[in-house]
């Protein structure tokens, strides 16, 4: 919580003498003719500050388009078979819970979990580094790893007022 | 670079708190990327670098929360020294000046002088605007701060949401969530506390030099 610091003064409108007459004319010398035009250009660079951080969320790291590319490759490798592709689409704590659960390698262990292959995206959500990407038959989480989305849960299903509840999960 | 001195002094109030803003925020970012990295490595995430963190909606909506209780500061501030007073506050008008005061007193109209800015002089909404114009930006970005605490907000408190396998809010529903008005509300109650209490200590207390204080040898009845 930040430190407060107040005195807005100049409108306080003081018929003032001494002190605070000279406070009031250093002020209005201060708002002068350009100043609210300054004020407002002030504000704006402000607000365009936030918007400009706001606006850098979405510019850094892979977009929704990507998240619903990795989902897709993750579904392909499923249905292929090819589990050595799945395993290089999932975070490093899902391929721990894979090879925890079956006790096997990742590439042999995510096959044996007999994942559901979630199908075409209809609803994708991405904020700040994670990402939630719901298909027909599966929800999956992702989160950002260097450059790509790598998938941290998959064979999701929603718990009402709870997390959800899923197949394998990282972290 | 006699001009530059000259400059200085006279900006010196400016300056200094320009100065000491940017050196806080700075610190605040790479604070926040240490705690914010903390929190990845404990969920077993990426960490991010610092130019990640201060474009995060996490960085943004911690600098606008603030931000926005400190315009709600000042905005309430200045509104509420037009109309309410306090005796032996050197914060206030005297007791019987409250209200927005007369043409004259203010030297808007007819009552202008020739130093008074010209929209002082000027009728109608232009005199009116600037009457008021303090209150209208310092409003206004009071406004704009706390929009972009909602939409960053509701950004970082999903990121955390999808992190821990929930899902997410929408905007509506992130408005009336506890952690909007937790966040909100802690700020405002140390604000409303800060002012009010400056309020009352300088009615007692003195700091010599200072022009938010009275001078040290006037009564503590003395109001402004």
């Amino acid at each position: 919580v930040i430190v407060e610091r107040r005195r807005a003064e100049g409108q306080k409108g003081r018929s003032a003498e001494g002190q605070k007459g000279r406070r009031k004319v250093a002020m209005r010398r201060r708002i002068g003719s350009g100043a609210g035009a300054r004020a407002v250009l002030v504000a704006s660079l402000l607000a365009g500050a936030l918007t400009a951080a706001l606006a850098g969320c979405s510019t850094l790291g892979p977009t929704s388009a990507d998240a619903d590319a990795t989902v897709a490759a993750f579904g392909a490798a499923l249905e292929a078979g090819d589990g050595v592709t799945a395993c290089a689409l999932l975070d490093e704590g899902a391929v721990d819970d894979v090879q925890s659960q079956t006790k096997a390698d990742c590439s042999d262990g995510v096959l044996e979990l007999d994942l559901p292959v979630a199908g075409s995206p209809h609803a994708t959500e991405v904020y700040g580094r994670s990402a939630l990407v719901r298909a027909a038959a599966d929800s999956l989480f992702l989160t950002v790893a260097g450059a790509d989305w790598r998938i941290r849960a998959a064979g999701c299903t929603p718990v009402r007022d709870a997390p959800f509840e899923c197949m394998i999960e990282g972290g | 670079m006699v001009r530059l001195r000259i400059f200085v002094r006279q900006n010196g109030l400016t300056l200094f708190f320009g100065v000491i803003f940017v050196a806080a925020l700075i610190g605040q970012s790479f604070a926040g990327l240490a705690a914010y990295n903390e929190t990845q490595i404990s969920e077993h995430l990426a960490e991010i670098t610092w130019l990640q963190y201060v474009t995060s909606s996490s960085f943004t909506t911690d600098v606008a929360e603030n931000w926005q209780s400190e315009y709600l500061q000042f905005l309430l501030f200045i509104w509420a020294t037009v109309w309410l007073v306090q005796r032996g506050s050197p914060e206030s008008k005297k007791t019987y000046e409250a209200g927005p005061g007369s043409d004259e007193d203010q030297k808007v109209g007819p009552a202008a002088t020739l130093s008074s800015p010209p929209s002082a002089a000027a009728e109608g909404l232009r005199r009116v605007l600037f009457s008021h114009s303090l209150l209208i930006v310092m409003g206004s970005i009071f406004v704009l701060s706390w929009l972009a605490q909602s939409v960053t907000g509701v950004s970082a408190f999903n990121e955390q949401q999808l992190n821990n396998l929930e899902a997410p809010l929408s905007w509506g529903e992130y408005v009336v969530s506890p952690d909007f008005w937790s966040r909100t509300l802690q700020n405002w109650q140390s604000e409303f506390l800060a002012v009010g209490s400056m309020a009352v200590l300088s009615i007692f207390l003195r700091e010599r030099g200072s022009p938010e204080s009275k001078a040290v040898g006037e009564p503590h009845e003395k109001t402004a």
